[in-house]
């Protein structure tokens, strides 16, 4: 009986190397730039899914370029949720309040008059994944006519309430924020405007303020004292010109 | 092509123990053989199982599943599974093994396959005429990741990202046997 053991183990060490693919990494040349995520404390929330287990959940957010005029070029990268509606058992909750200062940015508009994109409809005008456990980098090469620009990133949690942001407000209420699978605390946005004629080569983005709470419009509120815990979703999201 | 050609060497490896410890012939080979259908934490499939006399059996399963967070069935998995039956009776058999496969993830913009490797645990229970059905519990472990890169052109510029698919690690799976 040693032999099947043994014919077993090797199966399994070959396929473990097959699993275990060497990491790759971006390769940068000269002007290229590199977006880096770095993951907060908060990066990870606890969210339910029964008999008091709880799933570490990342967050949802987006990182997108604007001309300096405050017009929507493109979306670099945003979570997979939110560019394909891959919810579970959203009950049709389309989650608008998840980054709304980006979507309505972006301004486009779908069928039931939301602008998140859908099953049907997903984004394609940009990278999506599946949302990662940790902080991502990108690499991005803009034209030769795009010298200056802005960088913006929005994140949010759902389900990350607090006593500003309770999960038994009611629609209509000015802290009303989704319901009971809605955000709490609300997306915040981080921005900042990259020169490339400048010799500065490195920026990080800085928080300039939160999202609209039940994502009805696109405004950017810069009283942060009602968030307690989303500020620290992200320890830092930091632009190197290579 | 690399995993492919080594899917095939593990398929032939793990056929070893069943071919070399038996005379082959029609008769004696395998002790039973069974359609399976079965429903994973991630998958739903269809397999064929082969017992054999010396108490390994193997399992082939294909079957479409849900990976990369988007709850669709668009995606397709195969998988071979090997076991040892570590305790079997008339009307039930507990048995461990290991699993391993392919999975193939369709995704708006991107296709990946990513193998997968795991050990799993299992209880079947035999009932109806001459034991012909039976229900079954599986739990265990899958590893598996693999990186992938996205890119994105437009006027404006290029942007590229490098992602890792990763593997729920935990395996659950519920399974009905017909034997033949």
């Amino acid at each position: 009986m040693k032999k099947p053991f043994l014919s077993i183990a090797i199966s399994a060490m070959l396929m473990l190397n097959v699993c275990s693919c060497e990491k790759e990494d971006l390769q940068f040349e000269a002007d290229n730039i590199s977006v880096k995520v770095i993951e907060g404390e908060n990066w990870l929330h606890d969210f339910p899914l029964f008999l008091g287990i709880n799933l570490k959940n990342p967050p949802q957010f987006v990182i997108w370029l604007e001309d300096t005029e405050g017009n929507y070029i493109s979306t670099l990268f945003v979570t997979k949720k939110i560019a394909t509606e891959a919810w579970m058992s959203n009950d049709g909750n389309r989650r608008k309040e998840a980054l709304p200062h980006w979507c309505y940015q972006r301004g486009i508009i779908y069928d039931d008059g939301l602008y998140l994109p859908t099953k049907e409809k997903p984004l394609i005008d940009g990278i999506s994944g599946a949302t990662p456990k940790a902080g991502i980098e990108l690499k991005v090469e803009p034209a030769a006519y795009l010298r200056q620009f802005v960088i913006k990133a929005e994140f949010n949690h759902s389900i990350d309430f607090n006593d500003a942001f309770p999960e038994n407000a009611n629609t209509g209420d000015s802290n009303y924020s989704g319901g009971d699978m809605g955000s709490g605390q609300p997306a915040l946005v981080y921005s900042d405007l990259i020169d490339l004629d400048t010799n500065i080569k490195e920026y990080n983005l800085q928080l300039i303020g939160h999202s609209s709470a039940d994502g009805t419009n696109g405004d950017i509120y810069e009283d942060l004292s009602s968030v307690t815990s989303a500020d620290r979703i992200v320890k830092e999201i930091v632009v190197q010109i290579k | 092509m690399k995993n492919y050609i080594l899917a095939i060497i593990f398929v032939a490896i793990t056929s070893i123990p069943l071919i070399a410890q038996t005379e082959v012939t029609p008769n004696n080979f395998f002790e039973k053989k069974a359609v399976n259908l079965q429903v994973t934490t991630s998958n739903i499939s269809l397999g064929f199982k082969a017992i054999s006399n010396f108490k390994l059996s193997t399992e082939l399963d294909v079957g479409i599943a849900s990976f990369n967070e988007d709850f669709i069935y668009n995606d397709y998995v195969i998988d071979l599974k090997v076991f040892y039956s570590i305790r079997k009776k008339e009307k039930t058999n507990l048995y461990a093994g290991s699993i391993l496969g392919f999975e193939f993830i369709n995704d708006p913009t991107f296709n990946l396959t990513s193998p997968f490797i795991g050990a799993i645990a299992g209880y079947e229970y035999y009932f109806g005429k001459k034991k012909r059905s039976g229900i079954s519990i599986e739990l265990g472990y899958i590893y598996g990741k693999k990186q992938y890169s996205k890119s994105y052109t437009a006027n404006w510029g290029t942007v590229e990202y490098i992602g890792t698919f990763k593997n729920s690690p935990l395996f659950l799976g519920l399974g009905y046997s017909y034997y033949f």
